[in-house]
């Protein structure tokens, strides 16, 4: 038990973790475009994309692109001599008419298909119409048992039906369909509009009792409530303006008033020394001072301070405000209180001086004091006033939603409670609405464009009433089962449209395709020879003739074709008639082929990538290998300085990729191919130098094999007179071959996957590495071009996967010693 | 036969002799004094090995040697040198390089007449129909008219011609004689559009384009495209006063011939240095007089405001500067210091990730009750076995596309989860690249485990079961160390590899998301070494050698140490010196 829990576990990961390759796999096969597509998988297969990339053909944009070049002599084929560019015309031309042949007979047998399609669907149209007709039945059926007497006559029944009728005429098509309930609810037959008047009177009545009443509180409400917020955010800008000059008027007395007044009290406050001083000043004034005006005046003071105070007192705040005031009001009570002795002093004069000093500004002060006070009493009775009236508002607005939300509640109960007579009422119009369009089925007679036009007007009807149906009960499971069954023939409608237009068309490109190339086989052999002889000439009719293939095509047909072939590719799963599917297959696969022959295909040097690949990492896998295998023998064999650590310091310098000197390489190079040219950048002989650096690693391997052959087979040799280096190359050698072999082989795949360097060093398109290429598949225009991609990639990955999984044995016997791909 | 063999032997050694000393001089005298050092290095060492019979070894280690000094050594020396310079845009050649393009470039060139009234009329020779390259001139300066042959280049840089020659020859009768070779000019009349072919033996020059002939205005593309751009515009027509004229295009947008004159020349500058008179090279306008100033590593020159005006960079020694900006230029050491972790954080945790995934693994297939283990096992190493840039290229494309990817398409609706921006957020980026690259190195970490398992003796778990150890802490006792011993070197040198794991970051996000407010090209995927690669190779905000070099030789660093502690604990040091 538990190893068969192993094995699957085991089997589920190796299938998640190796999905992506999977999916390269059987994207690379796909005939649509994957990238687009809602389907992880397709069934409709190709190997069009591998075509594609090893034998690209020549299709008709090429052949028209080219016929005109050779025309005009441009490149590659302006060093063609006249009889070679004939010939080669001659046979683009043959080769153009065999694609319009063949494109023409294509397009008979998907005809053909189509016609028979059409033909035996249209026999069966009979048959469709009954399994539709059996269908609907049914779904009637079942929603008639649903709704069989479950019609009583409760409130929540009468509620549903004034909902239904309340805006329906009499006569009308839900009016018939609820006649037999209405009757029965209100209890007298409908015979006449005043009947149905009278009837959704009562049901009025009931409908206003159950839950009309308390929706029309609930509107009343909320009109209220939004009167009342209305009301207030009214005040609440009336609120703002007053509240500013409040703020003002008390930055005024703060900082303006306050201080003055303080200022005020010192002066007054020295009077009041002065004052006391004359009372014990004991020299008498000669004659009595005229001081009716400071009598006065201080009086005058003194009742506006008073004033103030009580003005004051109403006010919560200004704290230091009203103790000014009451020092001022205490000074003056002092100042005013003046006895006889006291005038009869001499210094009685100085102080009425002074006092008249101060007054204009006790006057000014205090006067300013006051007309702010009386103006801030005025806002703050406004103030409050304005806070009250919201404070009731808010009050009123509480209670109201109180009100609110207790109606809400009760509707909710009440909505809940009509759900289900809902359900019955939406059930009921609806199988009244099915009779109908049952009888329209039955009218249908054959399976032409009208047919299939009503079908999908019924499928459509069908699958709104699915959607607004609430419950997943065994009405809607039908309804979906019909749905679905129903569904190709909206698929045939599109496929069957689409194809005539796109045959219509397609015939018509052909047509003008056809005239043109014969006009222009009658002319091309005086045009060459006119290009021939000097002048630069260009074919108008091959003009037009790639305007066809460019934008006619493309415009016209090609759109079209993609839908029926997705369309065909889905029908011939759907369609109820086993027996069409190979006609379905027949208009794919033959419009695939079509659009094949006329497609505008990108151009890339796919061939030319991995054959620069492949020759770069033979070279550098042969050179490599022939260095490493003669740099190792005497490490195994002689003893000489620096043996001991050579390898090593070998080993450690090369422990840095050649990347971190890219700069230097990219340097090295550019300079070289100043005077070296095959050695310079965006050359292959400039990256075969660049690759030479891997060397100690394989130093070290080969060295560790030389080491297990005994060095008694080189001692014999030499004894009978070979040199050193003929022992090393007639014994050592041969003997060595496996590592070498492997050597080789690491090298090949190393040097065959590095992307990097190559990255730095190639520029040219062509003389791109197969990595690069790979990318260049990748990006840009081919982004979406998974089919491509995916084929190239395999193409690249099966070799190396494979040489890898062979070679296993040493990298994993190698790994302890040291990383071989890393 | 020996003797031939040992005669051929010889004469491969002698050229390539030749050769190394023939490219070291040359190399020498281009300014690359490095190399030619290399080469006269190389060139001693394998004379040595031939002559020296007790080098006899070495013989065997010389090719490879040559190809150490050339690939490995000079690179890396290379490096170091130009992290201490400011090359990169702007400071593309040696200084004496920038020198002579001053003096011979035609960019620095002055027009003295500009109303000079010149005519000339191209002749070619055809083959066939079509007209070839090889042509002559025919002028007609101020009245006076002259033959010039197709200009010779006389300064080169490499392939590229900085500037070619040829000289003006009066014409005074229909024949011309030109370097021992006769021109006849057929009809002359003394008139330019008179004169309709020029022969010389064999060949016949056809008339081609003259700009105020109409019925040659045909040929104007060829002139243009083809002999005009190719050969006269980096020409000078010399008289025998020595007046030099050229091929420029006038304010109507004409190409006509203007006498023109250097704009710089070079001359000597008398310089007070340790009490000593000397001269010191300088270059001046020829047409203002002013000296041209060298500052920064670069040539301005005075305009008539007075301002200094770039002309011309050169690579010039600038100190630890490249080092320094990595830590004082805020706009620089801030996204680097980013770089800088998330370079780290990518390698550990991609070290540790993919032993977390290959562990088990490696611990199920190693029980051998498990049937069909080698299946699986070579089925889990597919991963590994594909090439890098291919899985890079499947995932990023396939996988991890915003928009099409099967992850974003299919997976993640399947648990009614929103589409992740896998190329445009920062943190998902790095999740992305985390992913494939675990997916690509579990398998490694799976095969070296399977490896260490297998050298595990079994008597060890005997013993600790009858110690009444359970499954876990036979593990955590047993297995785990005993497996960390033997892959702990192996671990430390994966982790120096994703270090430098270009090829991943760059193919699926290209370093991407970029990071706001940053004056070098970074992002958040960035590791150092794409960071640099950036640096050098994206052209879009200019190549920066110097500081790529810079950073090149911090990660070599970096690098370097890891894998040399690595060698010293591991006792690879005894095993190769074996």
């Amino acid at each position: 038990m538990r190893k068969i829990i192993v094995h699957v576990i085991l089997i589920f990961l190796i299938i998640v973790i190796l999905f992506p390759t999977v999916w390269v796999v059987t994207t690379s096969f796909r005939r649509d475009e994957a990238a687009f597509s809602s389907e992880l998988f397709s069934s409709r297969l190709t190997l069009q994309n591998y075509i594609d990339l090893v034998a690209p053909q020549r299709n008709v944009p090429v052949l028209v692109q080219d016929m005109q070049n050779i025309i005009s002599r441009a490149k590659p084929f302006n060093q063609l001599t006249s009889e070679e560019a004939q010939k080669k015309l001659e046979d683009s031309l043959r080769k153009l008419e065999q694609y319009l042949e063949q494109v023409a007979s294509k397009h008979k047998m998907t005809k053909d298909a189509y016609l028979i399609i059409d033909d035996s669907l249209k026999k069966k149209g009979e048959k469709t119409r009954e399994s539709v007709l059996r269908n609907l039945q049914q779904l009637r059926a079942t929603v008639l048992d649903q709704i069989e007497g479950k019609f009583g006559s409760t409130d929540q029944h009468k509620a549903v039906l004034y909902e239904y009728l309340q805006k329906e005429s009499f006569d009308s098509a839900i009016f018939r369909a609820f006649k037999q309930d209405l009757e029965k609810n209100v209890g007298f037959s409908i015979g006449s509009t005043q009947d149905y008047q009278r009837a959704i009177e009562i049901l009025k009545d009931s409908y206003d009792l159950y839950i009309g009443n308390q929706l029309q509180r609930l509107n009343e409400l909320s009109a209220r409530m939004n009167q009342l917020n209305n009301l207030s955010s009214e005040l609440k800008k009336q609120l703002s303006p007053v509240q500013d000059q409040v703020l003002k008027a008390n930055l005024i007395l703060e900082n303006d008033m306050l201080p003055e007044l303080n200022a005020l009290v010192d002066a007054l406050e020295k009077l009041r020394n002065l004052k006391v001083a004359i009372k014990e000043s004991s020299a008498k004034s000669t004659m009595p001072l005229d001081d009716s005006f400071f009598s006065k005046s201080v009086h005058v003071a003194l009742d506006q301070t008073l004033r103030i105070e009580q003005r004051l007192e109403t006010l919560v705040d200004y704290t230091d405000l009203k103790k000014s005031v009451k020092d001022i009001m205490s000074i003056l009570e002092e100042l005013a209180d003046i006895d006889s002795s006291e005038r009869s002093k001499m210094s009685y004069s100085d102080f009425i001086k002074g006092y008249k000093e101060i007054q204009p500004r006790l006057e000014r002060i205090l006067n300013e004091v006051e007309s702010t006070m009386i103006s801030l009493e005025d806002k703050a009775f406004v103030l409050n006033d304005i806070s009250e009236k919201l404070k009731a508002i808010a009050d009123d607005i509480d209670s109201l939603e109180k009100e609110k939300s207790l109606i809400q509640d009760k509707v909710k109960v009440i909505e809940s409670q009509l759900q289900e007579p809902r359900r019955i009422a939406q059930l009921r119009v609806f199988a009244s609405d099915l009779e109908a369009r049952i009888s329209t089925v039955n009218a249908i007679s054959s399976f032409a464009r009208t047919d299939l036009l009503r079908y999908s007007t019924l499928l459509t009807w069908l699958r709104n009433f699915a959607n607004s149906y609430a419950r997943k009960d065994e009405v809607y499971a039908k309804l979906r089962k019909i749905i679905d069954e129903m569904r190709w023939i909206e698929e045939y409608r599109t496929f069957s449209t689409k194809f005539e237009n796109a045959s219509k068309n397609l015939d018509d490109v052909l047509k003008q395709t056809n005239d043109l190339l014969n006009d222009f086989e009658k002319t091309w052999r005086d045009l060459l020879s006119v290009s021939y002889s000097g002048v630069f000439v260009t074919s108008d009719h091959l003009s037009k003739l790639d305007d066809i293939v460019r934008s006619d095509f493309v415009n016209r047909v090609r759109s079209d074709l993609a839908v029926v072939m997705r369309k065909a590719g889905i029908l011939m799963n759907l369609v109820p008639f086993s027996e069409l599917r190979d006609d379905f297959k027949t208009i794919d696969r033959e419009f695939y082929r079509i659009d094949q022959i006329w497609k505008q295909k990108t151009k890339h040097y796919f061939l030319r990538w991995v054959l620069n690949s492949v020759i770069i990492s033979l070279v550098v896998a042969l050179i490599t290998t022939a260095v490493c295998a003669t740099a190792a023998y005497p490490f195994s064999r002689m003893r000489f300085a620096g043996r001991k650590y050579g390898i090593m310091s070998f080993l450690l310098i090369q422990m840095f990729p050649g990347v971190i000197f890219m700069v230097a390489i990219y340097n090295l190079l550019n300079f070289l191919g100043r005077y070296i040219a095959f050695l310079g950048v965006d050359t292959s002989g400039g990256l075969i130098l660049a690759y030479l650096t891997n060397i100690a690693y394989n130093m070290y391997l080969i060295k560790g094999f030389y080491d297990l052959i005994p060095s008694s087979l080189e001692e014999a040799a030499i004894v009978d007179g070979a040199t050193r280096f003929q022992s090393f190359y007639k014994i050592v050698l041969p003997l060595a071959k496996p590592i070498l072999t492997v050597v080789f082989l690491l090298v090949f795949i190393g040097t065959f996957n590095e992307y990097v360097v190559a990255r730095i060093i190639l520029q040219n398109v062509q003389n791109y590495t197969y990595a690069l290429g790979l990318q260049a598949f990748a990006v840009g225009p081919y982004e979406t071009e998974w089919g491509l991609f995916t084929a190239a990639a395999l193409l690249g990955m099966l070799p190396m996967v494979i040489l890898f999984l062979s070679l296993q044995r040493y990298l994993v016997s190698g790994l302890t010693r040291g990383a071989v791909k890393e | 036969m020996k003797h031939l063999l040992k005669f051929f032997l010889w004469c491969i050694f002698v050229l390539m002799n030749i050769f190394f000393f023939w490219g070291a001089s040359f190399l020498i005298q281009n300014a690359y004094y490095e190399l030619g050092i290399v080469f006269f290095v190389l060139l001693f060492l394998i004379d040595f090995f031939i002559f020296n019979p007790r080098a006899y070894p070495y013989r065997y280690i010389a090719p490879a040697l040559a190809l150490l000094f050339i690939l490995v050594l000079y690179p890396i020396y290379f490096t170091v040198k130009v992290a201490f310079t400011n090359y990169g845009t702007g400071h593309y050649m040696p200084r004496q390089e920038a020198i002579e393009r001053l003096l011979y470039d035609p960019n620095y060139t002055y027009i003295i007449e500009e109303d000079l009234d010149s005519n000339y009329k191209i002749f070619v020779i055809y083959d066939g129909i079509n007209p070839t390259e090889d042509f002559i001139i025919v002028f007609n300066l101020d009245g006076k008219p002259f033959l010039a042959e197709k200009p010779t280049p006389i300064r080169r840089k490499g392939k590229e011609i900085l500037l070619s020659e040829s000289f003006l020859y009066p014409i005074n009768s229909e024949y011309v004689q030109m370097n021992n070779r006769t021109y006849h000019l057929v009809p002359w009349t003394g008139e330019l559009q008179d004169l309709k072919i020029i022969t010389i033996e064999d060949k016949a020059y056809k008339a081609f384009y003259s700009p105020k002939d109409e019925f040659l205005q045909v040929n104007s593309p060829f002139f243009k495209s083809r002999i005009a751009q190719q050969y006269l515009y980096r020409a000078d027509f010399v008289d025998q006063q020595g007046n030099r004229y050229a091929l420029r295009i006038s304010s109507a947008g004409e190409w006509h011939f203007a006498k023109i004159e250097r704009l710089y020349r070079l001359g000597y500058d008398e310089s007070f240095e340790n009490g000593k008179i000397g001269l010191k090279m300088t270059i001046y306008n020829n047409k203002t007089g002013n000296k041209v100033t060298e500052k920064d590593g670069a040539f301005y020159d005075t305009n008539e405001n007075g301002e200094s005006v770039f002309l011309l960079g050169f690579i010039d020694y600038v100190g630890s500067k490249n080092f320094l900006r990595i830590v004082k230029d805020p706009k620089v050491s801030g996204p680097f210091l980013q770089i800088f972790l998330w370079t780290f954080l990518w390698a550990l945790l991609s070290v540790v990730l993919s032993l977390a995934v290959g562990l088990p693994f490696a611990l199920i297939l190693n029980d051998k009750n498990v049937k069909g283990r080698n299946l699986y096992r070579t089925l889990l190493i597919i991963p590994w076995a594909i090439p890098v840039f291919i899985s890079a290229l499947v995932w990023r494309n396939g996988l991890l596309n915003e928009s099409y990817g099967l992850i974003n398409k299919f997976l993640l609706p399947l648990f009614g989860l929103n589409p992740i921006r896998w190329m445009n957020d920062a943190f998902w980026a790095r999740v992305g690249v985390l992913l494939v690259n675990i997916w690509l190195t579990f398998p490694y970490m799976m095969t070296i485990s399977l490896g260490a398992l297998q050298g595990i003796p079994p008597e060890l778990y005997e013993v600790a079961m009858i110690d009444g150890a359970g499954r876990f802490k036979r593990f955590t006792a047993i297995t785990f160390p005993f497996i960390m011993a033997v892959i702990a070197p192996l671990l430390v040198s994966s982790f120096a590899f994703s270090f430098n794991n270009f090829t991943i970051i760059y193919l699926i996000t290209a370093g991407g998301p970029p990071i706001p407010g940053s004056t070098t090209p970074t992002g958040y995927t960035d590791i150092l070494i794409s960071y640099v690669y950036k640096l050098a190779f994206e052209a879009g905000r200019g190549q920066d050698f110097g500081f790529a070099s810079a950073i090149s030789i911090m990660i070599f660093f970096l690098v370097g140490g890891i894998s040399f502690l690595n060698f010293k604990f591991s006792g690879a040091f005894e095993e190769v010196g074996r």
